[in-house]
């Protein structure tokens, strides 16, 4: 393909699956006690109350089952998963400051690259810590704070305790107590009332270590009338031992206030993520999720937005490819309880080589939300007969005063499609990838062009097959 | 004196799990229930060619959506099956009628099967009546069979009374070229459970379905539909069409279920719902399994309250809210009962909805 | 040697064969014109000529520059220098009008193409045919109207250049006007590119302001007649009767 958007050709897959030794980390023992939470606790030196709070959401983790529903995680063996895994060095505030070894990985992924174009910061969570970070001096100017979650929690306590889990509290799920036990790094970060963030602030995590577990908590609290745009990556090299990552992001934003939330997930395909996250709207907000689900063994993420707000709304584009050996069961949950509010989901998902993905997803209309809208739209595309694509999307509705649309495509590519492509020449395969890439189109083009061109790529990695 | 009896356990299970708050999975029931096998069946019209009478069921393997309780309690309860067989070749012109006439606290349990052999058409319309506020239950199973080439078209007209204790399962396979259509009018009844699957096991095998249901004053509405396509070529087409007032509570579950091996198997379903009170609560989960690629599936709704353009449009007629907003259930309602040819059943459905939106 | 060659052949649709024995020669810069009753197989002729895989040639042959393509993928004869206009030309959605032309021609060239020339290349061919520039950055087909698609198919031929171009029913749905911008197009096709064209068609308007050299008359998947172009006039003025 020529377009620069719409893709580039012999993309070296090994940028995404290289890894360095690890040496001299400092790690828990395997599994999960009471005793290695404490040591959490100390190393990290937690405030009182959060290491109260961690202990408690411990209890609620032994007491709370997993879910009966969706894709199987029995392969996922809680004791084998080390929770704490804390690379050899120190928080750097300069580039090269950062150890040689971690710093080749992110530079094999582009990340100084991306934030010397066009990013306003970056942090970059390397295992359970923060080992980078950096926020342009004009965006600090404005008052923006962006920066790791454990130093939030000595400069900004208040402000952290007060948003820290509430949103997502431990007793939401398993996975959320888990979180909530055992959270380590991530990202605070706080926009003052009217600031425009003119560029996107972006944080890369990248899970190196075989066996470890991934925590990461991200709050971001975006005031009245302000704006943010806020991009997060993922991905981690391949080992034979299963990972977790049960991170948790939780997204405040505050009234006439504008905040997008764009992710492409590219965890090793080894990796069970499930990951938990939710934003709150107030009056007359506006949150825009955008989602692509590559990676990863088993996923269950639904982005859930909850519409607190008289006139606020959301919309959620997500893309989720599942390849072999991948069972992506992603979708996004909404709750409406403003006046006024409306929620637009719309989802594309493709299978192929014997992969599974399900769309699930659940709105709720409360009884006082007057004059609310839903439109959920969700396309599967099957790319061969040995692939499963599943769409179970639920509707909760508690008043009359509702506008609710649905519509639902399931198929495959189309014997005409191809032929009238390859009646200009191209390949069959490309014309795949053509129609493919033009399906995940809606998705990709709401990325910045970088993520798109990642995007792009790896759609195009997913159909050269193994 | 009554025969109580306790009916515990699971009614309408999804094909597939998911959230549990959404309390969609599956309703668990614990009911005492009179049975004292009162109410009547009353059977007219049997054509040339089709045969009725009380035997032994032949489609014990048959299972539909319902889950498999009712089966439980039919046999622990000895209920006889009803069975009707249509010879090969019969097309039987009219429509082969089972009125099941209930009253004031009344109990009663059915089974029957429907068995088209090949190249044959039958229709079978069950009414279900009562009294407009009398109480009861009526629990009814029905096994459907169309062999090659056939049709089995069923319309079902639910006027039960508005306490009566109501449960639908209905569970058919269509071999190929075969073809099931059914027509469901569900307006009376307080609680009511229906539980539909059908098995398009056979190629070019096709269903139909049309449903048309009134949700009124605290009626509630279970309902769980299941189209499993497993031969090539199958086709499905399901349309549910209704309207909700006061404070009436419906679930509606409807899934296409694509089996691998379905080539060339096309699966539609759709919605359309008004909700015309504050206080209503309506569930909708349209489910698509698709375990083939060559298929097409597709799924609509459109749920909501009247739109400001018609209120508008018949305002300017001069035509009040209230009776734009009977004008248009009776619209919705009519799309399916158009598709009943008996008029005795047309004057009933007719009458029946003349004296629920009277009432309303 | 005539560049398409087309030798005795059936073609099978659905287990149901179609065409009977239809031989063809067309030679270079030729514009031959096939003509016929609705359902008398001429789309069947265009698909299996471009190599649609549900068309199965079940007999004879197709050579073209001397080369049997019988067995070719529709890539591979696209390449070679055919080209079918489609009568409904699918919607490709995520994939615009100018990248997708760009994509065919780096691939049937395999050389990279300057964006300057292309884009150049396109805006000029694009004002030919009175196509609004704005629908370059479209996607391809998706939602255009029936006289914007058949824009969109002449453009790609003027793009890609081929040395015979299946026309299937280009003219049909479009009004007097739009008739007149394609046919505007072909005829540029025709001159410039020295293009051979096979142009099937059930009426004549578009024929108007083209040279034709030969007419078939295709019947229930035979050709029954070929004649020059007064046959085209003949045609429209007594229909098919004649041969039924």
């Amino acid at each position: 393909m020529s377009d620069s958007k719409a893709g580039v050709k012999d993309v070296d897959l090994s940028i995404y699956d290289f890894r360095y030794e690890e040496k001299d980390f400092y790690r828990v023992d395997e599994g999960l006690t009471e005793d290695i939470v404490r040591q959490i606790s100390k190393e990290k030196k937690d405030p009182e109350w959060m290491a109260d709070f961690r202990l408690e959401s411990l209890e609620t983790y032994r007491k709370m089952d997993i879910p009966e529903w969706g894709p199987d995680i029995s392969g996922l063996n809680m004791d084998d998963i080390v929770t704490y895994v804390r690379p050899n060095t120190e928080m750097k505030a300069k580039w090269s400051d950062v150890p040689d070894d971690i710093k080749n990985t992110f530079e094999r992924l582009g990340i100084p690259d991306a934030e010397r174009k066009s990013l306003a910061g970056v942090g970059a969570q390397y295992d359970s810590e923060l080992v980078y970070h950096n926020v342009k001096e004009e965006v600090k100017e404005q008052g923006v704070v962006y920066t790791d979650m454990e130093s939030a929690l000595t400069n900004y306590e208040d402000m952290v305790r007060e948003h820290f889990m509430k949103l997502v509290p431990p007793t939401d799920h398993k996975f959320a107590a888990l979180h909530g036990a055992v959270w380590s790094g991530g990202s605070f970060v706080y926009v003052p009332p009217g600031v425009s963030v003119e560029i996107p602030l972006q944080s890369y995590f990248r899970l190196n270590a075989p066996g470890a577990g991934q925590f990461e908590h991200t709050l971001i609290i975006v005031s009245e009338g302000a704006d943010l745009h806020f991009i997060e990556g993922c991905s981690a090299p391949k080992y034979n031992v299963a990972n977790l990552h049960a991170g948790c992001v939780e997204l405040y934003v505050g009234k006439n206030a504008h905040l997008r939330y764009s992710t492409i997930e590219n965890w090793s395909k080894n990796m069970y993520n499930l990951n938990t996250k939710r934003a709150i709207c107030e009056e007359g907000a506006l949150m825009e999720w955008v989602s692509g689900s590559f990676g990863s063994h088993v996923s269950y993420l639904y982005p859930m937005t909850i519409l607190k707000g008289d006139n606020s709304h959301v919309e959620f584009t997500g893309i989720t490819f599942a390849g072999k050996g991948q069972n992506l069961d992603t979708g996004s949950k909404v709750i409406q309880i403003g006046k006024n509010t409306s929620s637009a989901i719309d989802t594309k998902s493709i299978s192929k080589d014997g992969g599974i993905s399900t769309f699930r997803s659940a709105v709720t209309i409360m009884p006082d939300a007057d004059n609310a809208k839903t439109s959920i739209s969700c396309a599967s595309l099957m790319l061969d007969d040995r692939s499963r694509s599943d769409t179970v999307p639920a509707l909760d509705i508690r008043t009359q005063d509702a506008d609710v649309g649905h519509e639902a495509k399931i198929g495959r590519i189309s014997d005409d499609a191809i032929f009238y492509l390859m009646s200009r020449g191209i390949s069959e395969n490309e014309a795949r990838a053509m129609i493919v890439s033009g399906f995940a189109n809606p998705v990709s083009k709401e990325l910045p062009l970088e993520y798109a061109v990642e995007m792009n790529n790896l759609i195009h990695l997913e159909m050269e097959g193994n | 004196m009554g025969n109580m009896i306790k009916l515990k356990g699971a009614l309408n299970p999804l094909p597939t799990l998911t959230w549990n708050f959404l309390k969609l999975n599956q309703v668990d029931v614990d009911w005492d229930i009179d049975l004292n096998r009162r109410g009547d069946m009353i059977i007219q019209n049997i054509p040339r060619g089709v045969s009725v009478k009380m035997n032994g069921g032949i489609l014990d393997n048959v299972s539909g959506a319902a889950g498999s309780l009712t089966t439980e309690l039919m046999e622990k309860e000895k209920v006889e099956t009803l069975g009707i067989r249509v010879e090969a070749g019969v097309c039987a012109e009219v429509p082969l009628k089972l009125n099941y006439v209930l009253g004031e606290g009344d109990g009663m349990l059915r089974r029957q099967e429907i068995v088209a052999y090949e190249g044959s058409e039958v229709t079978v319309a069950m009414d279900y009546t009562a009294g407009r506020t009398e109480s009861g239950f009526f629990g009814i199973q029905t096994k459907l069979l169309a062999k090659k080439g056939s049709i089995i078209r069923l319309i079902k007209t639910n006027l039960l009374g508005d306490k009566y204790l109501h449960f639908e399962d209905i569970a058919g396979i269509a071999e190929d070229g075969a073809r099931i259509e059914l027509i469901e009018m569900e307006l009376g009844g307080g609680k009511n459970y229906i539980g539909t699957g059908i098995e398009l096991s056979g190629a070019k095998s096709s269903f139909v379905g049309n449903v048309g249901y009134l949700c009124r004053g605290q009626k509630i509405m279970d309902m769980n539909y299941l189209v499993r396509h497993t031969g090539r070529k199958s086709e499905s087409s399901f349309k549910l069409r209704g309207a909700m007032r006061d404070s009436s509570i419906k679930n509606f579950r409807g899934t296409i279920d694509f089996r691998r091996g379905a080539k060339g198997a096309k699966g539609d379903e759709q919605e359309e719902s008004i909700l015309l009170s504050r206080d209503v609560r309506n569930k909708t989960l349209p489910i698509i399994l698709c375990d083939e690629e060559d298929v097409e599936g597709t799924h609509g709704a459109n749920i909501g309250r009247l739109s400001e353009d018609v209120l508008f449009y018949m305002g300017s007629r001069g035509i009040e809210k209230s009776e734009v907003e009977a004008l248009m259930t009776k619209a919705k309602l009519d799309s399916v009962r158009r598709l009943i040819s008996d008029q005795v059943t047309q004057g009933r459905i007719q009458q029946f909805m003349e004296e629920a939106l009277d009432h309303a | 040697m005539a560049l398409l060659d087309v030798r005795n052949i059936s073609v099978e649709v659905d287990e149901a064969e179609i065409l009977h024995g239809v031989s063809l020669e067309i030679n270079k810069g030729e514009t031959h014109v096939l003509m016929g009753p609705n359902g008398a197989g001429k789309s069947t002729l265009g698909y299996a000529l471009m190599g649609n895989p549900n068309y199965r040639v079940t007999q004879g042959d197709i050579y073209f520059n001397g080369l049997s393509i019988k067995d070719e993928s529709a890539d591979k004869r696209a390449k070679a220098g055919l080209f079918l206009s489609f009568q409904n030309p699918l919607e490709v959605p995520g994939i615009t009008l100018s990248s997708f032309i760009r994509n065919a021609i780096v691939q049937q060239t395999g050389e990279k193409v300057k964006f300057s020339e292309f884009k150049k290349n396109l805006k000029e061919s694009m004002e030919l045919l009175s196509f609004d520039e704005s629908y370059k950055d479209r996607d391809l087909n998706a939602g255009f109207s029936g006289g914007e698609k058949k824009k969109a198919e002449i453009l790609q031929l003027l793009m890609l250049k081929p040395s015979l171009a299946i026309l299937d029913e280009t003219d049909s749905g479009l009004d007097v006007d739009a008739v007149r911008t394609v046919s505007k197009g072909i005829e540029a096709y025709q001159k410039k590119k020295e293009g051979a064209l096979l142009i099937i068609t059930h009426s004549t308007r578009i024929l108007e302001s083209l040279k034709v050299d030969r007419t078939h008359i295709l019947v229930k998947g035979r050709i029954v007649k070929t004649g020059d172009a007064s046959l085209v006039q003949e045609i429209n003025e007594h229909g098919f009767e004649a041969y039924l």
